[in-house]
C-alpha cells in the first residue's frame, strides 16, 4: 500500500494505492488536485471561476464547463436543494475567504441572499444572469477526487479522500464514519462517499452559530436537525450532491428519501442519535 | 248424343282455356316486374362497388397504421432494451457497502 498526504482545496487530501511503485501515479493525482483547485476556487481572483463570477460570462475550459454542467444537472435532480448559485448567500453568511481565514466570531449582519438564478451553457460559453455568482465548493472536491482516483487506478486499486469526500477505483476499502458516540466502519467497494454537516465549517456572527450549508430556498444556513450525514453513491460527485440535499431535508425526510433512492447513509442528528438508512441498516 | 255434346263442350272449354293462356302469356306480365328488378340490381351493384372501394380504402389505412405501429413498436422495444442495458450497467457499477468490524484505512468527516 502506498499513500500520499497533502493540502489542496482548503482541506487535507489523502491518496491510497494498493500497489507498489505507484509514485508516478500519486504525483499525477496530486498535480490534478492543484490544477483543478486553480480553476475551480472562488478564493483566487485569477481562477476561471472567479473570472466567470466577475464578468458574468466566459468561454470556459473543459473542467469548469463539466463541473458547472454537473452542478446544474444536480440542481435539477435535487429539486434545487443542491444549487451552485449560493455564492452570495455563503459570502453574506460570513464565509467570504478561505475557511482558515474566516474569523470564529464577528458582528457582520446576515442577510438571506436570493439563490436559483439562471445559468446557461452554450457550447463552451457559460452565461450567468445579472447578479448571479457560482460557488462550486459543494461539488469541486468530489469531482477532483474522482479524477484523481481515475489517474491512480492505472497503478492499482485506489482511494482518494479529499477532506471526507471519498472516491474509489477498484478494491474494497474500510472507511471510518463518525457516529454520535464513536465510529463505525463501512466496507466500500466502488463508488464514492461524502459527509456533509455543520460540525466543522462553522463560525459565529452576532452570537449566532452559522455554517456553510446554505439552504437555497432561504439563502441562509440551514436549520436542519441533522448534525452530520455520510452517504454512499455511484461516484464521489453524486455522493457530495446527495449528502447536502439530504442534509437540508432534515433527519426524518432524509432517512425516508435515502431508503426510497437506495442511497446508503449514516445520519447523526443534532440531539445525538445515529440512524442508518438506504439499506445500510 | 249426350256424350257427343259433352265432348264438344269440353273441346270448346279447352280451346277457351288455351287462348286465355295464350293471351295471358302474350301480355308478358313479368316484363314490368323484370324492369323493377333490374333497377334494384343496379343499385345493389353500385352499393357493392362502393363497399368494395371503401373496404380497399380501410385496408390501405389499416396497413399504413400497422406499419406505423410496427415502426414505433420496434423503436420503443429498442429504447426499452437500451434502458434495461443502462440499468444493468448501473447495477453492475453500483457501489457495494456494508458495515464491518475492521479497523478503517481512512476516515470520512464533514468536508
Amino acid at each position: 500500500m502506498e499513500s500520499r498526504q497533502f493540502r489542496a482545496m482548503g482541506t487535507d487530501v489523502e491518496l491510497l494505492v494498493d500497489a507498489a511503485g505507484a509514485g508516478e501515479a500519486l504525483a499525477a493525482a496530486e498535480g490534478e488536485f492543484h490544477r483543478l483547485e486553480a480553476i475551480l476556487t472562488r478564493f483566487r481572483p485569477e481562477s476561471e471561476l472567479s473570472r466567470l463570477n466577475e464578468a458574468g460570462s466566459l468561454d470556459a475550459g473543459p473542467d469548469l464547463l463539466e463541473v458547472v454542467r454537473l452542478a446544474l444537472e444536480a440542481r435539477g435532480r435535487t429539486d434545487g436543494r443542491f444549487d451552485p448559485t449560493v455564492h452570495d448567500a455563503v459570502v453574506a453568511a460570513g464565509y467570504d475567504r478561505t475557511f482558515d481565514e474566516v474569523p470564529e466570531d464577528g458582528t457582520a449582519v446576515i442577510v438571506g441572499s436570493v439563490c436559483g438564478g439562471s445559468v446557461r451553457i452554450d457550447g463552451t460559453r457559460i452565461e450567468l444572469d445579472p447578479g448571479v455568482r457560482l460557488d462550486l465548493g459543494g461539488i469541486g472536491k468530489g469531482y477532483a477526487a474522482a479524477r484523481a482516483a481515475k489517474l491512480l487506478s492505472v497503478a492499482g486499486p485506489a482511494l482518494v479522500n479529499a477532506g471526507g469526500d471519498i472516491a474509489t477505483a477498484g478494491g474494497s476499502w474500510p472507511v471510518g464514519v463518525q457516529t454520535a458516540d464513536g465510529e463505525l466502519t463501512l466496507e466500500l467497494s466502488g463508488g464514492g462517499l461524502a459527509t456533509s454537516g455543520r460540525d466543522r465549517r462553522r463560525w459565529r456572527r452576532n452570537g449566532e452559530e452559522l455554517h456553510h450549508l446554505i439552504d437555497p430556498a432561504t439563502g441562509a444556513p440551514s436549520p436542519s436537525d441533522v448534525l452530520r450525514l455520510t452517504l454512499v453513491a455511484p461516484d464521489a460527485v453524486e455522493a457530495e450532491v446527495w449528502a447536502k440535499a439530504l442534509y437540508l431535508a432534515g433527519a426524518d425526510e432524509a432517512a425516508r428519501e435515502a431508503d426510497m433512492r437506495g442511497l446508503p447513509c449514516v445520519l447523526v442528528t443534532a440531539d445525538g442519535r445515529t440512524r442508518l438508512a438506504g439499506g445500510l441498516g | 248424343m249426350t256424350s257427343h255434346v259433352g265432348r264438344l263442350y269440353s273441346i270448346a272449354a279447352a280451346l277457351f282455356i288455351f287462348f286465355l293462356t295464350w293471351v295471358a302469356i302474350g301480355a308478358r306480365p313479368w316484363a314490368a316486374s323484370s324492369s323493377t328488378k333490374d333497377a334494384r340490381l343496379v343499385a345493389l351493384t353500385q352499393r357493392e362497388q362502393r363497399l368494395r372501394h371503401e373496404s380497399a380504402a380501410v385496408q390501405r389505412l389499416v396497413k399504413h397504421r400497422w406499419a406505423v405501429y410496427h415502426t414505433q413498436l420496434r423503436k420503443r422495444q429498442s429504447q426499452i432494451a437500451a434502458a434495461k442495458q443502462a440499468q444493468a450497467q448501473a447495477v453492475a457499477a453500483a457501489p457495494s457497502v456494508r458495515v464491518v468490524n475492521l479497523p478503517p484505512l481512512t476516515t470520512t468527516r464533514t468536508s
